[in-house]
């Protein structure tokens, strides 16, 4: 039975990477087109206990190449308990028009809808607490707007801890996601709009802003602007620095909470599956989950596996000659004893490998080449076990925690 | 905008075309196997021919070197124990040629109870006797694997002259059944060993006491 979940994760894995080479081959290197009106834009961080980070996000965006007086900043401190508010108030001398917002009540969408309601940009920019933006990122990224039927443009996102050792495992990854995110674009496919997203405020007001229950409001609410019949566009030129989790207890929370919120947003939006009106999203939705679903059995069957194998060990361990001989007998008989799907495995490894080189390229994300073997190997297969954390989170009703 | 439907469709039919690429080069991976297996053992087949066939002839003039007898048999149960140890990984990673493969591990497991029987008439008629030691296994069992390990390093203290023939006790071979049946094996791991039955995990001292 699992043999047939293997060849089926093996073939669906083929199929995207056939895909996004596809599109890769399709792709045009564009450059923005210079705009000359500057429209007013709104910049809202929802923060909470961000004294440490939101510093650094100010000043980042004091730093613009944008007309002071188009630029509106608000800072959605949300149930702070520390002095976010009051580190915030110290960037007030480097803007026109500057507010903090000291929300009683937590929560990212909450407190980001309570200041789109009260925001007089023409776009709106949900940034988070943990990033920096680049100078002309506006720049490059309003040049998408002119085509009336764009809802929400995307920027990349590069790590700005790069030199820590989990963070730098997630640079091939957010150099693929970048790419891959910019790929799906050009089919209007771009399912997510993340954190650092420029929005048409007058959208969002008529969807009704972000979802506040949801984990993953970014996911839900690019659903809702496909859905509306919009396009989402990826913006390879503009650049965001963010700090990703580089402590495992921080890695986990966070991919936790995108999986769970992926499942909640899905369970929400089950419409689009197959959906014509949502576009390609509709017909690669369903094979991307049936992917995510057989992926995680099979990781499940490999980790099984895999600590089989240790056990084994150990108890050869218990004779340390036994365990020396043994692994020499082994070693010569591994040519024989390995299953056909290996040579799947290998056109995956080789593809994957190429393309996450391809995307590093393009996206300028310089690669860390020591890290990539644990990328491609463990690190793939821990994160699609999220999936089933997730989904026995979701079942059981765990407290959902951003 | 690139038009979905067709870069999915396109997609489809490139992936298929990969795809099938790696199921064509895996069955030729298995079927190279199938065949690497069946010269091994068709040459321990022959070898063992060759044993039986000398040992015919100097029982016939009436002669009998049973240093040249032990020396033929060790290797002979060395080069089968070898061939096992991988043919079970082979046997069990097969996914095209399972039938062939399985066929030939069949063979195997007849032609170690061959040589089993050619030790025991050995140890009749010769000394210094060889050793030897029935092995059941049950495939992914615990004590079963601890019970492999403890006897590659009892084999390896007595510089592999100990005749280990390792059994799939759910095979369904008949020859199987019938050495169960004759030492009355019901469970395992079971050894068998210089003849007489002991059921569940043995220790390695256990055995030194039984083979010294």
């Amino acid at each position: 039975m699992i043999q047939i979940f293997l060849w089926a994760a093996s073939y669906l894995a083929i199929y995207f990477m056939v895909l996004f080479y596809l599109l890769l081959a399709f792709d045009k290197d564009k450059k923005s087109t210079f705009i000359r009106h500057k429209p007013k834009i709104t910049v809202i961080i929802p923060t909470k206990n961000g004294e440490k980070r939101v510093g650094l996000v100010l000043s980042s965006l004091s730093k613009l190449n944008y007309p002071k007086d188009k630029l509106e900043i608000i800072v959605a401190a949300n149930g702070c308990t520390d002095k976010t508010v009051s580190v915030a108030q110290k960037f007030k001398r480097y803007f026109k028009h500057f507010r903090v917002y000291d929300l009683p009540f937590s929560g990212k969408g909450r407190a980001f809808n309570y200041a789109l309601a009260r925001c007089s940009g023409q776009y709106v920019m949900c940034l988070d607490d943990d990033t920096r933006v680049e100078p002309n990122l506006f720049k490059k990224i309003l040049p998408y707007f002119v085509d009336r039927a764009v809802g929400a443009v995307v920027p990349q996102w590069h790590i700005e801890n790069r030199e820590k050792f989990l963070a730098a495992i997630q640079i091939p990854e957010y150099a693929s996601v970048n790419y891959s995110r910019n790929l799906l674009a050009q089919m209007n496919a771009l399912y997510i709009t993340p954190g650092n997203t420029i929005y048409r405020k007058d959208l969002l007001l008529r969807l009704g802003g972000f979802d506040e229950y949801v984990l993953t409001e970014d996911f839900e609410i690019a659903l809702r602007i496909l859905k509306a019949g919009y396009k989402i566009k990826f913006c390879l030129e503009g650049v965001v620095y963010t700090i990703v989790p580089d402590t495992l207890k921080g890695f986990h929370a966070q991919r936790l909470r995108w999986a769970r919120g992926f499942i909640q947003t899905m369970a929400k939006h089950k419409d689009v599956l197959f959906c014509p009106k949502a576009g390609a999203i509709g017909l690669l939705m369903p094979l991307i989950i049936i992917l995510s679903i057989i992926a995680t059995i099979v990781s499940i069957v490999i980790i099984g596996g895999l600590a089989k194998s240790i056990t084994k060990s150990i108890i050869y361990a218990s004779n340390y000659l036994a365990l020396l001989k043994s692994l020499n007998f082994k070693l010569s008989g591994l040519i024989y004893s390995m299953s056909p799907i290996i040579f799947q495995c290998i056109i995956l490894l080789i593809l994957g490998t190429i393309f996450v080189f391809i995307c590093s390229k393009k996206t300028r994300m310089k690669l860390k080449w020591l890290y990539m073997p644990i990328y491609l190997t463990f690190y793939q297969t821990i994160l699609t076990l999220y999936w089933l954390f997730a989904a026995i989170a979701e079942l059981f009703k765990f407290e959902r925690k951003w | 905008m690139v038009k979905p439907i067709r870069a999915m469709v396109l997609a489809f039919v490139l992936a298929t075309g990969i795809f099938a690429c790696g199921i064509v080069v895996g069955q030729a991976y298995d079927r190279a196997k199938t065949e690497h297996f069946t010269q091994v053992l068709r040459s321990q087949e022959l070898e063992f021919q060759n044993f039986l066939t000398q040992r015919e002839f100097l029982e016939i003039v009436g002669e009998n070197d049973c240093n040249a007898k032990q020396l033929l048999l060790n290797d002979l149960q060395y080069k089968t124990r070898k061939l096992g140890a991988k043919l079970q990984g082979a046997a069990s990673s097969s996914e095209f040629d399972r039938e062939r493969i399985f066929y030939i591990r069949d063979k195997y497991f007849i032609l170690e109870v061959q040589l089993y029987g050619a030790i025991l008439a050995y140890n009749k008629e010769c000394t210094p006797k060889i050793n030897t030691i029935l092995f059941f296994y049950k495939k992914d069992q615990l004590d079963s694997l601890k019970q492999g390990a403890i006897l590659d390093s009892l084999n390896e203290k007595f510089n592999n002259t100990i005749a280990v023939f390792s059994l799939d006790f759910d095979s369904d071979l008949d020859v199987i059944k019938m050495l169960k049946r004759y030492y009355g094996v019901k469970s395992t791991p079971a050894l068998v060993i210089n003849g007489k039955a002991y059921e569940g995990l043995q220790s390695e001292d256990f055995l030194l006491e039984q083979l010294s």
